[in-house]
């Protein structure tokens, strides 16, 4: 899928060279669908393969020019950000940006793993509950002062009380208390043992920022002028107008390669300046006329055409965003949804492919599992599904008895993939006889349908989870709106929330799909993927299956 | 004229206060809550009660009401659900942007639709008239959004002699502001114009009708004074009135326009608080703007005795 991205002829030499190997890793991992390649007896093939991707790592800046410092980048935004604090913001359309002032304490590598950030690094007790960290020193917030264990304690702090409203509250309401041991070494008492505690803390999609007491002090309880350590400082926003962002030069490297969110933080671009455009149309006139170099997200339906443009390049990439079809399994007032049978008959009338050439024009992938196809945790048996079967769709429901009765299916057209999809699926489920009745609604009614469970069916995307734990929501007992229960299901959560061995908990996934493709809660649609384009002056470009880019600190301008 | 002031202004309360109600429950009807566009969709049971609690969304919704009334009557408008700022503040960080954008909009529009529609009444049956005709109907049925989006493929991306979207304050910086203006302007005055200029049409041929002017002409004044001097000022009252209607509703915010161009305006800033569900914004957004409204009805009425001598007001 990584094949049509234009990024790896970009490869600044610092990430290319530090975090490409990882890359290939993950990127295998996602070759979904696609053939194996054949290994016996190919060794000279790949070593050839290794040789020229070698020779290109070393003379890629002799042919695409060396990474150059300076100049100003002007990006085309989706939406404004929504909310400046980085503990009270769960929008994508903040965290993306404030991803370059803050910084985590781990940070996510390549394959969406931890590695150091803020922590140079950390250790775990033998029983999981104790979490040694051990931070950088010499690392400055943007106001001068050095950042400290004292930081730490005082951001978690904070995330953690209630007055605070953070959305993060969930995924660090496990810590206990907090021990300063010295200046950089802070250690964090847990409740219970995790593993997914680090890769939470780690996520990219949350800021979980280290803030300056002072600085929150000073604005009047609310982070609304950020203060950061990261690689680009905080110098304007205006709502709805632009967010304006400065290099800090005294950021201090980590001194380890450039990986994910982590490592050397070259920070090539002096200015960042973001652009809130939210008609898609309007972002790609203005990318095409250069009045901005880089647009964030590119409507798939303009995504082939752009390709041909001269002075412009797409990038396309796996994501880890989802969309699916969710049951009222015990909370809708029908009572042919609340039948598991009745659910998978839906699931055999379903032709994923298709859905995805419908709804995305094919750019994305057809993924029957919870486990993202991008995270090291899909396995093969991640790839059964039902398969379209109207045959056995038909038996299913003759076995349930359905009558024909309407099912409604809720949706919204403001993520157009949604509507798409469900004008598909209503469709298909006609070939086996099942009448839906399309409700569209405005995004916040949907959102208020998901969450208390008062739905037939409905299509909505879960915006990315970056361990398959977070998926489990829409499953697991007490996490989930509808009233779905399986014991045995709930047992293999929970277990594989606390082991730390990535195969066990792999085992432990495969087995929650087999159940869940018994149970039919919710039918997993697919993976979508990542699309952006940027003027060919736009270099360092590298697609990440997290929504939105997040490393300007990579990217550099041949002007 | 000063009693008659004050009795407007005395008489706009009750309609102020009954649409500070509506406004306070009709947007709690629409469904959605702003604590569940505030978490996303993956927010879990127990998180969404708990941020409800402190946004004090969880209180009967009566004593929400009326703890809203009584920070408003303190000039109190509350603080943003999705930005965690004092709404009045961003508020007064768009306003300028909205009246910049509504100025100079409305003041090409006037220029355009009251020569032409003078021209048009004029020249009744002519083929001057049947050009405005054909404009005029171009301007009023013609969607705002697609005539935008042709003006910056056509002027921006084709020719490139505009940006394509971006604000500047042409108080900044004069001829970048302008720059960046005359699009938004154009697409949305055109339009703007088009209503205009039917009204004065038509008024004015009513007006031209009338035997006072075959007076005027019959004494052998020149077109121009019996047009300008006698016939405009009389038929003038009801194309204030529409321009009145027009201003109020660019001061909620010319959303599509704003949209399109990325204006930092009112207008996208009601339309992301809905989307977002964010209550004390929209609320004070819309009053505000209800606040505008009234007061442009009050000075055009007050400014039909300028251009009516025979309406006068008196307590």
């Amino acid at each position: 899928m990584l094949i049509r991205n234009p990024a790896a002829t970009n490869c600044p030499r610092n990430s290319m060279l530090a975090s490409g190997g990882e890359s290939f890793g993950n990127t295998n991992n996602q070759m979904k669908g696609r053939k194996e390649m054949k290994t016996r007896g190919s060794n000279k093939w790949v070593f050839a393969f290794a040789g020229m991707v070698m020779g290109m790592m070393v003379f890629c800046p002799a042919v695409y020019g060396q990474p150059k410092y300076g100049g100003t980048l002007v990006v085309g935004s989706v939406g404004d950000m929504v909310g400046l604090d980085p503990h009270m913001v769960a929008a994508e359309s903040s965290i993306m940006w404030l991803t370059s002032i803050y910084e985590r304490l781990v940070e996510l590598n390549e394959n969406n793993l931890p590695m150091p950030g803020l922590a140079k690094k950390w250790t775990i007790s033998n029983d999981g509950l104790t979490y040694t960290f051990n931070l950088r020193e010499g690392v400055k917030f943007h106001n001068g002062r050095e950042m400290t264990a004292e930081d730490v304690v005082y951001s978690y702090k904070r995330m953690l009380d209630p007055k605070t409203k953070s959305p993060y509250i969930s995924h660090i309401k496990n810590i206990n208390d907090f021990k300063i041991l010295d200046k950089y070494t802070v250690q964090f008492i847990m409740k219970a043992p995790s593993s997914t505690f680090l890769i939470f803390t780690a996520n990219p999609m949350y800021t979980n920022a280290i803030v300056p007491k002072e600085e929150v002090e000073k604005q009047g309880g609310t982070l609304n002028h950020p203060v950061g350590t990261g690689p680009y400082k905080f110098v304007e926003y205006v709502p709805d107008k632009h967010l304006i962002l400065e290099k800090f030069k005294e950021y201090k490297q980590p001194g380890i390669p450039s990986s994910g969110t982590g490592g050397d933080k070259p920070a090539y671009i002096d200015r960042i300046k973001m652009l809130p455009i939210k008609d898609a149309s309007v972002r790609l006139m203005a990318l095409e006329k250069g009045d901005i170099d880089y647009d964030l997200r590119v409507p798939w339906e303009e995504f082939d055409e752009l390709k041909k443009h001269s002075e412009i390049n797409v990038y396309e990439g796996p994501g880890l965003a989802f969309y699916f079809l969710g049951f009222g399994v015990n909370s809708s007032s029908n009572k042919f949804v609340r039948q598991a049978a009745f659910r998978r008959a839906v699931g055999y009338c379903l032709d994923l492919q298709e859905i995805v050439e419908g709804s995305v024009f094919g750019h994305s992938t057809p993924n029957p599992s919870l486990v993202s196809a991008a995270l090291p945790f899909f396995s093969e048996a991640h790839k059964k599904g039902y398969g379209k079967n109207i045959g056995k769709a038909k038996e299913l429901l003759k076995e349930v008895g359905y009558d024909g009765s309407p099912i409604r299916l809720s949706a919204t057209k403001l993520y157009l993939p949604i509507y798409k999809s469900v004008v598909l699926i209503q469709q298909m489920l006609a070939e086996a006889g099942i009448n839906v009745k399309l409700d569209v609604m405005e995004w916040p009614a949907l959102l208020s349908e998901a969450l208390s469970g008062k739905y037939d069916m409905l299509c909505i995307a879960d915006s990315g989870p970056v361990d398959p734990s977070m998926a489990m929501r829409w499953v697991h007992s007490k996490r989930n709106y509808v009233g779905y229960k399986n014991d045995k299901l709930d047992a293999f959560v929970e277990k594989a929330e606390i082991l730390n061995d990535v195969e066990a908990r792999k085992k432990l996934y495969e087995q929650i799909h087999e159940i869940y493709l018994e149970d039919a809660p919710i039918i997993k649609l697919f993976d979508h993927s990542v699309a952006m384009a940027a003027r060919k002056h736009v270099k360092g470009i590298r697609v990440w299956p997290h929504a939105a880019n997040l490393r300007y600190h990579l990217m550099w301008l041949d002007k | 004229m000063k009693i008659y002031l004050i009795k407007r202004l005395i008489q706009s309360i009750p309609v102020l206060l009954l649409i500070g109600v509506m406004v306070f429950f009709l947007i709690r009807l629409i469904p959605g809550d702003p604590a569940l566009v505030l978490l996303g969709e993956r927010s879990e049971p127990g998180e969404v009660e708990a941020i409800r609690h402190e946004m004090g969304l969880d209180k009967p919704i009566y004593i929400q009401f009326l703890i809203w009334v009584s920070k408003m009557s303190r000039g109190d408008f509350g603080k943003s659900i999705t930005y965690q700022m004092d709404i009045i503040h961003l508020i007064l960080q768009r306003l300028p942007v909205t009246l910049t954008f509504g100025v100079f909009s409305t003041l090409l529009a006037l220029l355009i639709s009251v020569p032409s529609g003078i021209i048009a009444s004029v020249h009744q049956n002519t083929y001057k008239d049947y050009l405005f005709t054909l404009f005029a109907v171009f301007g009023v049925s013609i969607p705002g959004f697609w005539l935008a989006l042709m003006f910056v493929i056509f002027f921006s991306v084709k020719l490139g002699w505009f940006p394509t979207m971006g604000y500047v304050s042409p108080f900044e910086n004069f001829l970048k502001g302008m720059h960046h203006l005359i699009l938004p302007c154009v697409s949305h005055g055109v339009l703007l114009a088009a209503i205009i200029a039917r009204m004065t049409r038509s008024s004015m041929l009513e007006v031209l009708r009338q035997d006072y002017i075959t007076t005027a002409k019959g004494k052998g004044l020149p077109m121009f004074r019996v047009v300008y001097k006698h016939a405009l000022k009389n038929a003038f009252a009801p194309t204030l009135t529409v321009i009145g209607f027009q201003l109020g509703n660019i001061l909620g915010g010319a959303i599509i326009t704003e949209t399109i161009f990325s204006l930092p305006g009112i207008g996208q800033f009601i339309y992301s608080a809905i989307g977002q569900r964010d209550y004390p914004v929209i609320q004070a957004c819309i009053l505000l703007t209800a606040v505008g409204v009234v007061l442009i009805n009050i000075f055009v009425d007050l400014l039909y005795s300028y251009f009516d001598p025979r309406v006068r007001y008196e307590g």
